[in-house]
C-alpha cells in the first residue's frame, strides 16, 4: 500500500490524477465560466465585480479533486491560490496576502513559469495592448529589456493598471513586476515585504524601506494584485476545509471573522473569483445559521452542490483507475470486484469517488475478485480488530502529515525566514486540545498574547517571538514581559531563529523577560515545530473528514483525537510540558528529560547557541556542559513520541542503546544506530534511515557523511533507491523507513 | 369546417336534431365561434332558434361564441386538480375573456364554491376541502408562527452569551398548534391507515405536497392513484433497482416529501426529516422507498459528513450508504 499509485486523496496540486469530466462538470464550468466572466470584463475596459460561489459536499466527494481539476484545466491562465483556515487564528486579509503570494511561487503545469510570472505577464499584456494568451511572451520582453527600457515599461504598466483600476497600491505593484526578474536575496527580500510578512533588517534595508507593509496597505495590496491578473490571469482564491472555523467552544467568532474578510474581498476587491469549500452538513448546520443575512448573501452568492457519481460515472472512474495499473496486472471489469460486489459498489446511493477508490485499491491489493473473502471479512471484522486498523490507519496517516511538515519546514526555512506565527499557533492550539483539562482561548483585537491557556493551575499567556526585525521582536518581548506581572507567560521563538548579536536591544528585552520571575523563555527545535504543524494537519484533516479507514470511511474526530492522545502524548511533548508549567512525565522507554527548573533561575544566564536542527534530531540527549539551569531546553530534551516514531502501534521500538551516548554534534544519532539490529549489516543509508524513520533526504546524506566523511550525495541516494519497498519516498525529498523486506 | 355563409342555400328552418348536435361539439372544445356552429348558411329566423335552444341547454352564447358555461367550466378545472394557479385561470377557461374570466372567478369566490390558497408565493385556486385551511386556522397558525418566532429570536447568538437552544417541549407545543385541528393529535393516532400520517410541520408540509405532485398522475388516467402509500405492497416489496420502473409510489412520494421539506438556499434536505414525516408506515419503510428514489434517479442520498452532529436517534432513521455509513441528506436531482 505504500508505494501505490492510487492514493484516496487528492494532492490539490497534484497534475497526475484521475478525472472523469462528466462528474460535477456543472460545479467546474460555473468555477470556470466566472473566470471568463472576470477576464472579459477586464478586457472591455473595467475590472469586474468579485464572483463568490460556494461550494458543498460531503467527505471524499471531491472538493479537492475539483480544485486539480481547475488547475489542470486553467491553470495556464489564471493563478490559483489554495487557503484553509487556521485553528487557533482569524482569519484576516493579511493572511490571504500572504498566501496568495506563497501560491504564486508555485509553477504552472507543463510551464517553466511560476503563477506570480502569469500575473505579471498579464499586466505587461495589458500595458502593450497584446493579447491577453500569451503572458509569458510578454515577459520575455521585460526579461530581455535593458535596465532603462525596463524602467519604461514598469512605468507604463503601472499606468495601465492605474487607468484600469485607479485606487491601486503603486509602491508594491511596482515591486511585484520587478519579481521575474530578480534572484536569490533581492527576490526573497521582496517577497518577504509583498506578502504582508516582516523583512529582517537587512531585507529591509536591500528593499530600501524601514517598516514592513503596514495594515492600511494591506487591502489595497490585494485589489492591485486582483487587478493586475484580471486581463489574463484572473485569481482564483479557493477557502478549502471551512468547517474547521466551527470551534464550540469559542463560540461562533472565527466563523464571522471568515465571513468579514470574505465580504471584503467581495465587496472592495474587484477581479477575483472567490470559491469557498466545505463540508454540506457542517455547512448548514454549523455554519449558514450563525451567518447574518448580509454575510450570507455574500458567501452563498452562488451555491453549488457536488454530486455523488451515478452508475455510469462510477463505471467510467474505476475504469479509468484500471488504466493506471500496470499492463500485465490489468484485467477487465468487474475485476479487481467480483460481480456481485462490483454491482452493489456501481448501484448502491451514498457512495463517494473516495469510497470507490479505497474499496477499488483494497481489492486490487488482495488481488481480484474473492467475494468469500470479502463477505468473511466483513463478518470478522470485530470490534478488536478495527480499532487494531484504525490505529494501524491512524499511524500510517500521522507519518504523512509529518513527511508534509518536514516538507514546510524545508520549504520556510530555504526562503531564509521562520514559520509564520499562525500555523504555529494552531500547532500549539491542536495538540492542547488533546490535553486534558486544558482550554485554549484565542486572543480579542486589544489582545497582545497568541494563545491563552486555561487550565487548573490557572492562566498561561503564550507569545510566539517568531519576528524577524529586532524592532518587532524587542516590542513583542516588552509586551510578554508586561503581561507576566499578571500571570504566567511563555514566549516562543523557533530555535533556528538565532537573535544575532548585533540585536543588543533584543538581548536586554530576552533578559528583562526572564528576570520576570512568572516568564518563561522557550526556544522551539526542528522536531518540536514539525511535530505540532503534523498535529495541526491531522486535526484540521479529522475535523474535514479526511482520514478515512481502509474501507473509506471517515475516521471520527473523537477516535483520532483519542488515538493521537493515547499515542502520540502530546502531553508529555517537552513544549507543552513547559506551556503548562509542569515537567513531562517520564516516558518507562525514553530518556529522562531535562527537568524545568524555576523561571527565575534564568535571570543572567544568556542562553547558549541554538543546536542545529540537524543535530538535534532525533531528540539527542542534552550535550553534557552546565546542566539546564537557566531556561527549559526541550529543543534539545528528548522525549517521546518523536515525530519520526510515526508507526507507534506496529513498528516495535528500537532496542535502548547499549552504551551511554557519547558527546558531540551527532552523538546521540552514533549512539542509538548501532542498535538498529535489522540495519547492522545494511548500507549506511538503510542504518541511518532505520534510526530516522522519517527524514529528508539532505538529512540522511548529512548523517551519512557524518558517520564516513568520505561518502557522497550520489552514494547515498543509490543506496536509498536500492533499498526498494523498505523506503517509502514522499516527493523527492523525504524518505521514510517502512521496513518491509528487510 | 368551411364558412357557413359560403356554403349552400340560406334556410330559415332548424334542421332537427340541429341543436343537439351542436351542444355536444360545444361541450367538447369547451367554446366555438358563434358563426361556425352549423355548416349550412342558416337563415335570421334559425340562428335565433339555434341560440336559443342552445342556451335553453345551459351553454353560454354571447355575440362571438358559444361555450361552456364559465362556472362549469371552472368547477370542472378545480375538480381536476387539487389547486390551479390563479394567473392562469383565464387562458384555460375556453371562449372567456380575462375580464370575463376575472368575473366567473369572482362569483365562484363569493359563492363559497373556490379559495385563493397561496402557495410558493403565487395565488392559486383551489376547492375548500381538508387541504385548505379555514380562517380561524389560519389564525392559531399565525400565532403559533409569533410564538415560534419569539423563541427562534432566544437563540440568536449574542456576544459574550453563550449559545441558547430551546426546550423541546416548548417547540412541541408550538409546533402541535401548527398542525391545523382536525389533523393534530387526536389524528396522530386515529390516521394510521392514512396514506402518509404525520405528526410535525414538516410532516404535514411533506403529506401536502406528494398529494399535489402526484396529480398529474391522477389526470393520466381514472386508475393513478390519489394518495400513494408507501404500504402499497409494490411500493414497500419492490426491490432496490436502478431502473426508473422500480416501485414507483414510493419512490414518487419520498422525492415529494424531500420536495417539500426543501428550503429556498439550503438544496439538501435532512433525511431524517423525511423519515419522520412518513414514519406512520414505520422506520423501515420510508427508508426502502428512499432507496429505492436514489435508484431511480429521482433523489441523491448523500452520506453524513458531520462531525457529532448525527444523533443515535436520527441515525436510526437514515438509509445505509456502502460500508454502512448512515445517508444522511437528500437532493432532489435533475439527472
Amino acid at each position: 500500500m505504500h508505494s501505490h499509485p492510487l492514493l484516496e486523496h487528492a494532492d490539490p496540486w497534484s497534475d497526475e490524477f484521475v478525472d472523469v469530466e462528466s462528474l460535477n462538470a456543472a460545479v467546474s464550468d460555473t468555477i470556470l465560466r466566472s473566470i471568463d466572466k472576470i477576464r472579459d470584463g477586464t478586457q472591455r475596459g473595467a475590472v469586474p465585480r468579485s464572483l463568490s460561489v460556494l461550494v458543498l459536499g460531503p467527505a471524499g466527494a471531491g472538493k479537492t479533486h475539483l480544485f486539480a481539476r481547475l488547475r489542470r484545466r486553467a491553470a495556464r491562465r489564471t493563478a490559483f491560490v489554495l487557503l484553509r483556515p487556521e485553528l487557533a487564528v482569524d482569519p484576516s486579509p493579511r493572511h490571504v496576502l500572504a498566501a496568495c503570494m506563497d501560491a504564486l511561487q508555485r509553477p504552472v503545469p507543463e510551464r517553466q513559469a511560476k503563477q506570480v510570472d502569469l500575473v505579471v505577464g498579464s499586466a505587461l499584456a495589458l500595458a502593450h495592448g497584446r493579447g491577453p494568451q500569451w503572458p509569458l511572451s510578454s515577459l520575455e520582453q521585460l526579461q530581455d529589456a535593458g535596465a532603462e527600457q525596463r524602467e519604461d515599461l514598469i512605468e507604463s504598466v503601472i499606468e495601465a493598471v492605474r487607468r484600469l483600476a485607479p485606487d491601486i497600491e503603486e509602491s508594491w505593484l511596482e515591486r511585484l513586476l520587478r519579481l521575474p526578474v530578480q534572484t536569490g536575496a533581492d527576490r526573497r527580500a521582496a517577497l518577504a515585504w509583498l506578502s504582508g510578512r516582516e523583512p529582517d533588517q537587512g531585507q529591509l534595508q536591500r528593499l530600501g524601506l524601514t517598516q514592513p507593509l503596514p495594515d492600511a496597505s494591506v487591502l489595497p495590496a490585494l485589489r492591485t494584485l486582483a487587478a493586475t491578473a484580471s486581463y489574463s490571469t484572473p485569481l482564483v482564491l479557493v477557502f478549502d476545509q471551512l468547517e474547521n472555523l466551527v470551534d464550540e467552544l469559542a463560540g461562533p467568532g472565527r466563523i464571522h471573522a471568515y465571513a468579514r474578510v470574505v465580504a471584503e474581498l467581495f465587496d472592495t476587491v474587484s477581479g477575483l473569483v472567490l470559491v469557498q469549500m466545505a463540508l454540506d452538513a457542517e455547512w448548514q448546520r454549523r455554519i449558514r445559521p450563525v451567518l447574518s443575512e448580509a454575510e450570507r448573501s455574500r458567501l452563498e452568492a452562488r451555491l453549488e452542490t457536488l454530486a455523488l457519481p451515478a452508475p455510469d460515472q462510477r463505471t467510467q472512474l474505476v475504469e479509468a483507475w484500471l488504466a493506471r495499473l500496470p499492463p500485465e496486472q490489468r484485467q477487465p471489469l468487474p475485476w479487481p470486484f467480483g460481480e456481485q460486489v462490483w454491482r452493489q459498489w456501481r448501484d448502491q446511493p451514498g457512495a463517494t469517488p473516495r469510497m470507490l477508490l479505497v474499496a477499488f485499491r483494497d481489492a486490487v491489493e488482495r488481488g481480484g475478485p474473492d467475494e468469500a473473502a470479502e463477505a468473511a471479512l466483513a463478518a470478522a471484522a470485530d470490534e478488536t480488530a478495527a480499532a487494531a486498523e484504525r490505529a494501524d490507519r491512524l499511524a500510517d496517516l500521522w507519518s504523512e502529515r509529518v513527511a508534509a511538515a518536514l516538507l514546510v519546514m524545508h520549504e520556510v526555512h530555504t526562503h531564509g525566514r521562520g514559520l509564520d506565527s499562525a500555523p504555529l499557533a494552531s500547532g500549539l492550539a491542536a495538540a492542547l486540545r488533546l490535553v486534558d483539562g486544558v482550554q485554549v482561548r484565542s486572543p480579542g483585537p486589544r489582545d497582545a498574547f497568541d494563545l491563552r491557556l486555561v487550565g487548573a493551575r490557572g492562566e498561561v499567556d503564550v507569545f510566539l517571538v517568531q519576528g524577524a526585525h529586532p524592532k518587532s521582536v524587542a516590542e513583542r518581548l516588552r509586551k510578554a514581559a508586561e503581561a507576566a506581572q499578571q500571570r504566567r507567560v511563555v514566549a516562543v521563538r523557533e530555535a533556528a531563529l538565532a537573535f544575532p548579536p548585533t540585536w543588543e536591544r533584543v538581548g536586554e528585552r530576552l533578559e528583562a523577560l526572564r528576570a520576570v520571575p512568572r516568564a518563561t523563555w522557550l526556544e522551539l527545535g526542528h522536531a518540536a515545530a514539525v511535530d505540532l504543524l503534523a498535529v495541526r494537519d491531522l486535526l484540521s484533516s479529522a475535523r474535514s473528514q479526511d482520514l478515512t479507514t481502509h474501507d473509506g470511511q471517515p475516521l471520527a474526530e473523537d477516535d483520532v483525537h483519542r488515538w493521537a492522545r493515547d499515542t502520540l502524548q502530546p502531553s508529555r511533548w517537552p513544549v507543552l510540558a513547559t506551556l503548562l508549567g509542569a515537567t513531562p512525565d517520564v516516558a518507562p522507554d525514553a530518556p529522562a528529560p531535562a527537568p524545568a527548573p524555576p523561571a527565575r533561575a534564568a535571570a543572567g544566564t544568556a542562553t547558549p547557541p541554538p543546536v542545529p536542527p540537524a543535530a538535534q534530531t532525533p531528540r539527542p540527549t542534552p550535550p553534557p556542559g552546565p546542566p539546564a539551569a537557566h531556561t527549559p531546553r526541550p529543543t534539545t530534551t528528548p522525549g517521546p513520541p518523536a515525530a519520526h516514531t510515526p508507526r507507534p502501534t506496529t513498528t516495535p521500538p528500537p532496542p535502548a542503546p547499549p552504551s551511554p551516548p557519547a558527546a558531540g554534534p551527532g552523538a546521540a544519532f552514533a549512539a542509538v544506530a548501532p542498535t538498529i539490529a535489522a540495519a547492522a549489516a545494511a548500507p549506511a543509508a538503510a542504518q541511518v534511515l532505520a534510526t530516522l524513520r522519517l527524514a529528508s533526504v539532505e538529512r540522511v546524506v548529512a548523517e551519512v557523511r557524518r558517520r564516513d566523511p568520505h561518502s557522497t550525495r550520489a552514494r547515498v541516494m543509490a543506496e536509498l533507491r536500492a533499498l526498494g519497498r523498505q523506503v517509502r519516498w514522499f516527493g523527492r525529498s523525504i524518505v521514510h523507513w517502512t521496513g518491509d523486506g528487510a | 369546417m368551411a364558412r357557413a355563409r359560403t356554403r349552400g342555400p340560406v334556410t330559415d328552418d332548424l334542421p332537427p336534431g340541429t341543436v343537439a348536435e351542436v351542444e355536444g361539439r360545444v361541450r367538447a372544445a369547451g367554446a366555438l365561434p358563434a358563426r361556425r356552429l352549423v355548416a349550412a348558411k342558416l337563415g335570421r329566423r334559425a340562428e335565433v332558434l339555434l341560440r336559443e335552444g342552445l342556451a335553453r341547454r345551459g351553454l353560454e352564447v354571447t355575440a362571438k361564441v358559444v361555450r361552456v358555461a364559465l362556472p362549469e367550466q371552472l368547477r370542472a378545472l378545480l375538480a381536476a386538480q387539487p389547486s390551479v394557479p390563479a394567473a392562469g385561470v383565464a387562458r384555460r377557461l375556453k371562449g372567456a375573456s380575462a375580464k370575463e374570466a376575472a368575473g366567473a372567478v369572482a362569483a365562484l369566490l363569493d359563492a363559497g364554491e373556490a379559495v385563493v390558497v397561496a402557495r410558493g408565493g403565487k395565488d392559486h385556486l383551489a376547492r375548500p376541502s381538508g387541504e385548505t385551511l379555514r380562517r380561524d386556522e389560519i389564525a392559531r397558525l399565525q400565532d403559533a408562527a409569533q410564538r415560534l418566532s419569539k423563541l427562534m429570536a432566544a437563540t440568536k447568538p449574542r456576544r459574550g452569551k453563550p449559545p441558547r437552544t430551546l426546550w423541546r417541549a416548548d417547540v412541541d407545543a408550538c409546533v402541535h398548534d401548527l398542525a391545523p385541528p382536525g389533523r393534530d393529535a387526536p389524528a396522530r393516532e386515529t390516521r394510521t391507515a392514512a396514506p402518509v400520517a404525520n405528526t410535525t410541520p414538516a410532516q404535514e408540509r411533506a403529506t401536502a405536497v406528494p398529494r399535489a405532485t402526484v396529480a398529474p398522475a391522477r389526470e393520466t388516467g381514472p386508475a393513478a392513484p390519489v394518495a400513494p402509500s408507501l404500504s402499497s405492497p409494490r411500493a414497500i416489496d419492490a426491490p432496490v433497482a436502478p431502473a426508473r420502473t422500480a416501485a414507483p409510489n414510493a419512490a414518487d412520494v419520498v422525492v415529494a416529501a424531500v420536495q417539500a421539506l426543501q428550503r429556498p438556499g439550503a438544496p439538501l434536505v435532512f433525511v431524517p426529516d423525511v423519515v419522520r414525516a412518513l414514519e406512520a408506515q414505520g422506520v423501515a419503510a420510508p427508508q426502502r422507498a428512499l432507496l429505492a428514489a436514489a435508484a431511480a434517479g429521482g433523489i441523491e442520498l448523500r452520506p453524513e459528513s458531520g462531525v457529532g452532529l448525527l444523533g443515535a436517534e436520527d441515525a436510526a432513521r437514515c438509509p445505509r450508504g456502502p460500508t454502512g455509513v448512515p445517508l444522511s441528506y437528500a437532493r432532489i436531482l435533475g439527472r
